[in-house]
């Protein structure tokens, strides 16, 4: 993977009127860390350039632009959509293409992840849930991030592709290996992502070529659909197949494991919330909502790349700049929010975060991602209500893609 | 007063908080989508709350929900079934 880019020193670099970020957001910090810097950095402007990259890129921080720059996808397009480097050599479908050629392949995709679909898929989350769950309960602790937030949704997606839950244990390291070069700034994270990426692909090689001898039926079967699909007339090449399927992986597999760990690190920290959610189970998904927005997990991995040079809300953006688009700062944007950095279900207009995206581009997994988390909480908390953080080691998240790097709970047996 | 709920398909991309916040008002499709997509209809008065629920829902912003005014009798009509598309 190239990680050298042209460089573009901040100081040949017209910024307008925005103010220069020089934060490395790549690399790990203490848990909770980049909220708090971020809610600076929004505070003191709405658009900033940041210069702790070779290319730099502009940040778009506040709610209102934020939303306007993703229903701009003309402007802002998505041939590449690493903020942090514009000459990211991993390829992923649709998430790379910009309209129309965007949308005719979110067509085809769009069924198997819709609410009605997701619902086939439940009765087997309830059962890996449990079966996971059931697995840590009698330990009395675990390091809930390694050994359930990762392995539940690496079963599901291979469930969802029709492939054997029992290939999960193989899968994760996998994972582990690309996101750490994915938004990792050294070359041997790059080296081991490269790796891990082919390794996937060669398992998803000989998987699709398996369905492609034996197909299943292409109405619930999203790998029998992908060979069979026709955009303008043509089938998908298989190599597109190959990397559709480890775009959906790498979307789903890490962004799951994340939301999970941040929702269980607040309510082993705040009992209160945690009690009120076990005594009325019903307001899970409003708890999830709220998780999401206060806990946004994504950060430079929703870039754009600039189309024509255009001036944004004061930023003379270049075009070929890169865009960081600030979906997770949004959300705690106290105007929109009245007390951002407060977890509360009930509160208005909850419904309009964003940390799916919007736009074209929006989550294709969004309803999977709120279905999955609701039924793990529920089989959770039905397990182990009361636990709390294990004494160790001070937590921190990773940077890039934000996510606990572990999470220590312990309960009563 | 009647009022008109109308979708806008160039902003709607299925983010279905519509049809979750106000289930017995708008349905989703196979895809995802509201069926209202692109379409607009007259908001029978009892479930005005619900359609206010679903404008405020929308993280696109891109459910309108207006006044129309002299067309009482034609939505009077058309409430039976309640939806016509555009």
């Amino acid at each position: 993977m190239a990680r050298t880019s042209p460089s573009r020193p901040t100081a040949s670099r017209d910024t307008g009127t925005c103010p220069v970020d020089h934060t490395d957001y790549r690399v790990d910090r203490p848990v909770l860390w980049h909220y708090g810097h971020l809610d600076g950095g929004r505070e003191q402007a709405a658009v900033a350039w940041n210069d702790s990259t070779p290319h730099g890129f502009w940040m778009v921080q506040r709610y209102d632009h934020v939303l306007e720059a993703l229903q701009m996808p003309d402007a802002f397009g998505n041939e590449q959509v690493n903020a942090f480097d514009p000459s990211m050599a991993l390829k992923l479908l649709p998430n790379m293409l910009d309209q129309p050629e965007h949308s005719k392949l979110r067509k085809v995709l769009n069924p198997y992840f819709s609410p009605a679909a997701v619902k086939r898929v439940e009765p087997m989350a309830h059962e890996r849930a449990a079966a996971l769950i059931d697995e840590v309960a009698q330990k009395g602790s675990c390091d809930f991030v390694a050994e359930f937030a990762i392995r539940y949704p690496t079963d599901l997606f291979l469930a969802l592709l029709g492939l054997p839950t029992s290939d999960g244990e193989m899968f994760v390291p996998w994972v582990e290996g690309i996101f750490g070069g994915f938004f990792g700034a050294d070359e041997q994270a790059a080296r081991h992502s490269e790796e891990s990426a082919a390794n996937i692909m060669a398992y998803f090689a000989d998987a699709v070529e398996d369905r492609a001898r034996h197909p299943k039926d292409p109405r619930t079967d999203l790998v029998s659909r992908l060979l069979e699909a026709r955009i303008d007339g043509e089938l998908i090449p298989r190599a597109d197949v190959l990397t559709i399927c480890l775009t959906l992986m790498t979307a789903g597999l890490d962004t799951t494991r994340s939301g999970l760990g941040y929702l269980l690190y607040h309510l082993a920290r705040f009992p209160d919330d945690r009690r009120r959610i076990t005594r009325e189970p019903e307001l899970w998904p409003k708890a999830i909502e709220e998780a999401l927005r206060l806990y946004g997990l994504i950060i430079g991995g929703n870039g754009r790349l600039v189309t024509r040079d255009i001036e944004f809300h004061g930023a003379p953006m270049k075009k070929g700049d890169m865009v960081w688009i600030g979906n997770t700062s949004a959300n705690r944007d106290p105007r929109v929010y009245d007390n951002p950095d407060r977890f509360d279900p009930d509160r208005a207009g909850l419904n309009r975060h964003l940390a799916f995206g919007a736009g074209p581009h929006r989550c294709i997994g969004m309803h999977l991602a709120r279905s999955e988390m609701a039924i793990a909480l529920r089989e959770w908390h039905r397990r182990i209500p009361d636990y709390r953080l294990a004494d160790g080691e001070p937590l921190t998240e990773r940077g890039g893609q934000l996510s606990l790097k572990s999470l220590p709970l312990e309960w009563d047996r | 007063m009647t009022f008109i709920l109308s979708i806008d398909p160039a902003k709607c991309t299925g983010h279905g908080r519509c049809y979750t916040t106000s289930p017995d008002l708008l349905h989703d499709d196979e895809d995802g989508f509201v069926t209202l997509r692109g379409g607009a209809m007259v908001v029978p008065p009892d479930r005005l709350a619900e359609a206010r629920q679903a404008t405020g829902a929308c993280p696109e912003r891109a459910i309108s929900l207006g006044r129309q005014r002299g067309a009482d009798r034609a939505d009077r009509k058309d409430s039976d079934d309640h939806l016509h598309r555009s």
